[in-house]
């Protein structure tokens, strides 16, 4: 399944600075959630401090997930079935001022 | 000892209110349109009615209240963060001829530039001046964070080496911005300074500051105007705001913030006062999610210390005797002097408070020679 | 580094520990004698006690308890302040967990030779709390348990004629309150909860209850513990079974790991919950009595009476989230009883409906 990932807001910081990346994921047996996502954002993507992006099987609290610019709220959080060629961005509100 | 206080599944379950309704509606609650952000505790909104709210919030703040003077000079503190960058959006806004209700003061940026403090980062100085200068047309004064300062006593060396915790290295960069912000602001006869402070960042640093014995200023920090000094005003017009929001507007509004790395950029959620505590309000809010509201509405219930004599490192009123509040360090005074006053070479007695007492006891006055 | 020596006595002995409250090395006769001068030097300061005056010992077998109990034994004949000191112990009726921290108290009795009362819930409300476990569940069981012990120990004071109750509470205790209030936005607790001492002639939000005040107020949990470990305090160690494990647990965690950051966090926060003034023009609840058991209480009926009420009728929620109308309809069914003390009044209703 082909994907956009963009990590805004100092969440790119963990990514090697890439603000965007295109994604291709397996194709499972299973349909693919956010929640499959972070787990393989966090084995394929993540290289250092991944406790700062993730934490437990969530994104660390204060970073905020938006499917095609919709708040992820609204979408089932971790349970929201990815469809091809979404767009995920995740902005960190936990840098600056 | 149990401390199960009376009301405590009360106040728990005013807490909660908002979690676990079941499914949020995917409609927006002013109008039928799909919504696409969750606002509040549990409000959907679509895009249009969220950017009306959002704005109008920033708008009422600022009106309500009446701070600004017709022409006033007003210096906005810009770090690049998405807070300020917002916020130097929506003011270019108001102060356009095209606004509805014009803002009518005149603005000035400044830019700290804090990246001779690191040594991997980019100059970031070209990016803003583009934005500021060439893009807004705003008068715009950047200071390096170790300005005026002697070749031989860097603030990088001071933070780095001879500042024992990260607590310690990011409350002196806290104060030190503010003094230069304060020093630009009245060098520029600007008599306001607005900063990006939000919501959900002040909460925190409610919490923070208490941890570090800072109790007698938190009024003063959340409230919409701080005049802690007494030529410069400080005023907070994002302190009803939630970091959420205002990463919801910069996105629907294509607004770029810099990515700068700062003093606790890549250190983890222990490694410090004001991390800790962020991490701990964040989970709290995922849980809970009104308790950024309620740090917020219970500091607002607070009365501002309005002592005459302020603290000479974080300029607010102090919170303890005069004499306990005087340095007897030569070299801690010295050290004050430098960082902080605008006469670095003067033998003034030095005076702070509670916390930033503590704080100094993490660091290091003088190098040693070899 | 050579080992290292205590840093109070010169170097006299070698270090046996180091004080959490100060980061420092300290021997263990140097560590005792601060620990006691600490608890002493607030005694004095904030004026604590008067001569000649009643002291209850709130004891519940618990490190903090025993460690009071001991200290205030100590200081009192050490710097004569001519105190009458008794125990008093709450009952609450959790098998397994009182019954041992009880036959502790008991034993502190015998060791510190000083009188001791208990009383049961099941005596002052009629329900122990493993009666009320079986009603409600665990999940609520710690409000009825606290509210009720609240009452308990002013009733206990009043039974016993002190003049003054002392409470275990230490430094980390308070720190944690004064956070949890500001997340919960609970600005006169907020006020309070910092107070040394709460209704005596100085708090004026209280009347005619008995005054509690806090000598380990300054005393870090940490210090307790080593204070009660070198001394070979008996105490009586296990966690309340049916203890929460709900919000306060992560504001306990915070403190931990802020302690851990920079060890003066705790007193830093005590210091700032100090320095707090409430706006005068936010409302505040207005203390006044219970119109059904005569104690304390922001509202015309009282938090305990409520869940009792509760209790009694079988539906043990009643107390618990919003009770603002039940209150009122308790208020004007009320209006014909009027005998003040609960206790009666609760068991002739009980009486009365089991005759229904």
């Amino acid at each position: 399944m082909h994907l956009t990932l963009e990590f805004a807001g100092g969440a790119e910081l963990l990514f090697g600075k890439q603000k965007l990346q295109t994604i291709d994921l397996p194709d499972n047996n299973t349909s693919w959630t956010i929640r499959t996502l972070l787990i393989w954002i966090r084995e394929n993507l993540l290289r250092e401090r991944p406790e700062l992006f993730i934490q437990g099987d969530s994104v660390r609290p204060g970073i905020l997930v938006l499917v095609n610019d919709t708040d992820w709220e609204l979408l089932d959080g971790l349970n929201y079935q990815l469809k091809e060629n979404d767009n995920i961005l995740f902005v960190s509100t936990l840098h600056g001022g | 000892m149990c401390q199960i206080n009376e009301e405590d599944d009360e106040a728990f379950q005013a807490l909660k209110s908002g979690t676990n309704k079941g499914p949020i509606s995917r409609k927006c609650v002013s109008c039928d349109q799909d919504a696409c952000v969750v606002v509040r505790t549990a409000d959907p909104m679509c895009r249009k009615c969220f950017e009306e709210f959002f704005i109008h919030k920033f708008r009422s703040t600022l009106s309500k209240s009446n701070v600004f003077g017709r022409g006033e000079n007003v210096l906005l503190a810009y770090s690049g963060g998405s807070s300020s960058s917002a916020l130097l959006h929506l003011i270019a806004e108001g102060l356009s001829v095209q606004a509805r209700r014009r803002l009518q003061f005149q603005a000035q940026v400044a830019f700290i530039d804090e990246s001779s403090l690191y040594s991997d980062v980019v100059s970031v100085r070209e990016k803003v001046t583009d934005l500021i200068t060439n893009r807004l047309q705003y008068p715009l004064h950047i200071v390096s964070i170790d300005d005026n300062l002697d070749k031989d006593d860097d603030f990088q060396q001071l933070l780095l080496e001879r500042t024992k915790t990260l607590t310690a290295r990011e409350e002196l960069v806290r104060r030190r911005r503010l003094k230069l912000l304060f020093d630009i602001a009245i060098r520029e006869k600007c008599t306001k300074l607005i900063t990006g402070d939000n919501c959900t960042k002040l909460a925190a640093q409610i919490l923070s500051d208490m941890a570090q014995g800072k109790g007698a200023h938190v009024a003063l920090e959340c409230n919409l105007t701080d005049s802690r000094n007494d030529l410069v005003t400080i005023v907070r017009p994002f302190r009803e705001i939630t970091s959420k929001e205002i990463a919801m507007y910069n996105r629907l509004n294509s607004i770029e913030s810099l990515q700068n790395a700062d003093i606790s950029t890549m250190s983890g959620p222990q490694s410090s006062i004001f991390q800790l505590t962020e991490t701990l309000v964040n989970d709290l809010q995922r849980q809970f999610p009104s308790t950024v509201s309620t740090i917020f509405r219970t500091s607002d219930k607070l009365e501002k210390n309005i002592r005459p004599e302020r603290c000479d490192l974080c300029c607010c009123p102090l919170d303890i005797n005069v004499d306990e509040s005087l340095i007897s360090d030569q070299n801690r005074q010295k050290l004050v002097h430098q960082l902080f006053t605008t006469s670095p070479n003067s033998n003034e007695p030095v005076h702070v408070c509670y916390a930033c007492r503590r704080l100094l006891r993490d660091v290091q006055p003088n190098v040693q020679s070899h | 580094m050579p080992s290292a020596t205590c840093v109070s006595c010169n170097g006299q002995r070698p270090a046996a520990l180091v004080r959490p409250k100060t980061s420092e090395p300290y021997c263990k006769q140097c560590f005792f004698d601060a620990f006691e001068r600490e608890i002493h030097e607030t005694i004095v300061k904030e004026q604590l006690f008067k001569p000649g005056e009643t002291i209850a010992v709130a004891a519940s077998g618990g490190k903090d308890s025993t460690v009071l109990a001991h200290v205030l034994k100590l200081l009192n004949e050490r710097h004569s302040y001519g105190l009458k000191l008794v125990l008093l112990s709450i009952d609450e009726g959790i098998t397994g967990y009182r019954d041992d921290s009880l036959e502790t108290v008991k034993r502190n009795q015998q060791q510190y030779e000083l009188p001791l009362i208990i009383l049961t819930y099941k005596e002052l409300y009629g329900w122990s709390m493993d009666e009320i476990v079986k009603a409600v569940g665990r999940k609520n069981n710690c409000t009825f348990c606290g509210v009720f012990r609240r009452q308990a120990l002013d009733r206990g004071a009043m039974k016993l004629s002190v003049n003054k109750i002392a409470t275990g509470h230490n430094a980390d205790d308070i720190a944690e309150t004064i956070l949890m209030n500001i997340l919960r936005g609970d600005i006169a607790r907020l006020k309070r909860c910092t107070l040394i001492m709460t209704g005596d002639e100085s708090d004026d939000s209280e009347g005619s209850i008995i005054p509690r005040c806090k000598p380990l107020k300054y005393a870090y949990e940490k210090e307790i513990v080593l204070y009660a470990f070198y001394k070979r305090l008996d105490y009586f160690s296990t966690e309340c079974l049916y203890s929460p494990n709900a919000y306060r647990g992560n504001i306990r965690t915070y403190i931990k790991d802020l302690e851990r950051l920079r060890p003066s966090s705790i007193i830093d926060i005590i210091h700032s919950g100090e320095q707090l003034l409430v706006k005068q023009s936010t409302k505040m609840p207005v203390q006044r009595v219970c119109e059904r058991c005569s104690y304390c209480s922001s509202m015309p009926i009282c938090k305990a009476c409520l869940l009792i009420e509760g209790l009694n009728k079988g539906v043990p929620k009643l107390g618990i989230g919003k009770t603002e109308r039940y209150r009122k309809e308790m208020q004007k069914k009320d209006e014909c009883c009027s005998d003040q003390s609960l206790c009666h009044c609760m068991k002739e209703k009980l009486t009365v409906n089991e005759h229904n």
